[in-house]
């Protein structure tokens, strides 16, 4: 029963305490219909619950719904009227466009709050904001304008960081070709190395042989200066035979004459000289044939002079051939021993190469990681630039707003 | 006249006024000479000439890719950096005397086109055509082949140059009337303080 009780006394202090927060606001239509339905309910209750005296006690909870749902359907009531009051005065206040700027422009509430407080300070204060404003508002179209440009610059450095990643890839796989190139020059260049080292061998027996050479030729050339001393020998030999011969054909002469002599003495003395005529003619026919056999040896010696004098040209010349194939063995020589040492500085730089392209074939493999990651790098880099882009074009549009709100708060009267 | 497009292709602009793209981007001056050097101004020098065309190639390169506001804000630094007459001292001598600065910073066939001594100008280049409607109201209307946004700073800065202390200058786009940015041939502005 006393629970029932406090309903409407509650209800008479909400609406007291509603009344008086409405008094203080002066355009608050709700409150103060709420203070009004709370009002009406609180009377209704109170009428209702002061006859509860009548109702017998177990139909007192039936008392409590009814009265409820009768105060809810004049709240319903009440706030209905009241919305309908509160549109009416919207509507009023809304068809002049230049009362609604005034009463609802936040400026025109500062500026009254500012009357109240300042009085005729109020056009002191708005001048010093308009003149903020004549300060702010240069200061926002530069800010505006170099907002615009960091875009601009922001939309190229993209547009070039896109243009680095493409120049990177490029360089990527190019580094990825260079490497495969150089390992195939590396290979390339380890066979060549091989090949030189063979080479040098070869080139170190061509030496020998070469050597060889030479001290055969220079064994021909000795030869043949003894053969042609040999033959110089034959010559001057064949010469004293000559003269041997001569000696001979002198004496073989002297002993025809003596032989005719004697055929001569051997007829005068006739028959007595008869035998010593024979022994003189066959001493004649003995000189003849010795005669005959000297001219015999004489042609051959004529014929030995001759050919020993040809061999000795002939063999000049083979002297002469000799020195030329051994001046050409020693330039060959000569030749083969810079060729050595040729390939053996070739051999060396050609392992030295092998060694560096190696290198360059490791370094290459390290700069296609590296650009690899810088590739990842300036992608990163170009979204942060994208991001940056977007915030730029975003604080463009900000300002822009702050413009139009300025401009909005200036050109209020 | 068409925004963007010289009316004759030897009208030429001198340095001092192709400069004010650099000053009106100083943060990012290697931008703005990167985009006169693409359009065939290389190193611009303050009492060189240089090809109007190529001049306003720039601007249309800075209104598509850049934006309004620096075109603004290039307006601004003519007034800011040029050099004017000592009869010039009011916002009114200021923004009729416009038209004669515009018309002597640029050249026809190597004669500039606002002679000082006898005040004979040459057509070719447009005008910015002054009219002022009451104390404090003055119509500019610009009919030049120069970004509306460009003329908008001009005007603001020279207005602000000469105001006396006090003036709040308020330059508006004229919004009956035609308008570049729409294609059309001219722009006119409102200025009030």
């Amino acid at each position: 029963m006393t629970a029932y009780l406090s309903v409407p006394f509650i209800s008479i202090a909400a609406a007291v305490v509603l009344h008086i927060s409405a008094r203080f606001k002066k355009y608050d239509p709700v409150k103060k219909a709420g203070a009004a339905v709370f009002t009406i309910t609180a009377v209704f209750l109170n009428a209702v619950f002061f006859s509860f005296h009548l109702i017998p006690e177990n139909m007192l909870f039936i008392a409590a719904a009814v009265s409820v749902l009768t105060a809810f359907i004049i709240t319903v009531i009440c706030l209905k009227k009241m919305s309908n009051g509160l549109t009416e005065k919207l509507t009023e206040v809304l068809s002049d466009e230049e009362s609604a700027k005034r009463d609802f422009h936040p400026l025109h509430k500062i500026f009254e709050k500012i009357k109240k407080s300042h009085g005729d300070k109020c056009t002191k204060h708005r001048n010093e904001i308009e003149d903020c404003f004549e300060e702010i508002r240069p200061a926002l179209n530069g800010l505006a304008a170099v907002t615009e440009q960091y875009f601009f610059f922001l939309r190229t450095l993209n547009s070039k960081i896109g243009n680095i990643i493409s120049d990177v890839e490029i360089i990527n796989n190019s580094i990825a070709l260079v490497s495969q190139s150089t390992g195939k020059t590396y290979e390339s260049i380890s066979s060549l190395a091989a090949a030189t080292e063979e080479l040098t061998a070869t080139n170190e027996n061509i030496s020998v042989i070469s050597e060889n050479a030479e001290s055969i030729t220079k064994n021909a050339v000795t030869s043949t200066d003894e053969t042609i001393s040999l033959v110089h020998r034959l010559q001057e030999a064949s010469g004293s035979i000559e003269r041997i011969v001569t000696m001979i054909m002198d004496i073989s002469d002297q002993t025809k004459m003596l032989a005719l002599n004697a055929t001569i003495e051997a007829a005068r003395a006739g028959n007595l000289g008869k035998g010593f005529a024979i022994v003189a003619a066959e001493v004649n026919e003995l000189a003849g044939q010795t005669n005959n056999s000297l001219t015999g040896i004489n042609t051959n010696i004529n014929l030995m002079r001759t050919t020993s004098s040809d061999t000795v040209e002939k063999v000049k010349s083979i002297y002469s051939i000799i020195n030329d194939v051994k001046r050409e063995i020693s330039n060959t020589t000569g030749a083969i021993f810079q060729q050595n040492e040729s390939t053996a500085v070739i051999s060396s730089e050609t392992q030295n190469v092998a060694q560096e392209v190696n290198r360059i074939s490791e370094d290459a493999k390290n700069l296609t990681r590296s650009a690899d990651g810088m590739v990842d790098s300036i992608k990163a880099l170009k979204n942060v630039g994208i991001s940056i882009e977007r915030a730029t074009l975003k604080s463009r549009d900000l300002i822009h707003k702050i413009f139009d709100n300025m401009n909005k708060l200036s050109d209020f009267e | 006249m068409a925004q963007f497009t010289a009316l004759s292709h030897d009208v030429e602009v001198n340095g001092q006024t192709v400069l004010s793209i650099v000053a009106g981007m100083d943060t990012f001056r290697e931008i703005a000479l990167e985009i006169l050097e693409s359009k065939g101004i290389s190193s611009p020098k303050e009492n060189d000439w240089y090809l109007q065309q190529s001049w306003l190639d720039a601007f249309k390169e800075i209104a598509e890719n850049v934006g309004e506001y620096t075109l603004m804000e290039i307006g601004r630094q003519i007034p800011e950096n040029a050099d004017w007459p000592p009869q010039v001292n009011s916002i009114e001598t200021a923004l009729s005397s416009i038209d004669i600065a515009y018309h002597m910073n640029h050249r026809i066939q190597g004669r500039i086109m606002f002679d000082p001594q006898n005040g004979s100008m040459l057509e070719g280049i447009g005008h910015y055509a002054f009219r002022q409607d009451s104390e404090k109201r003055i119509t500019m209307v610009c009919d030049n082949p120069y970004p509306s946004d460009f003329d908008k700073g001009i005007i603001e800065s020279a207005a602000n140059k000469f105001k006396v202390k006090g003036d709040r200058i308020r330059v508006t786009t004229d919004s009956t009337s035609p308008s570049r940015k729409k294609g059309a041939d001219s722009c006119t502005y409102i200025i009030t303080w």
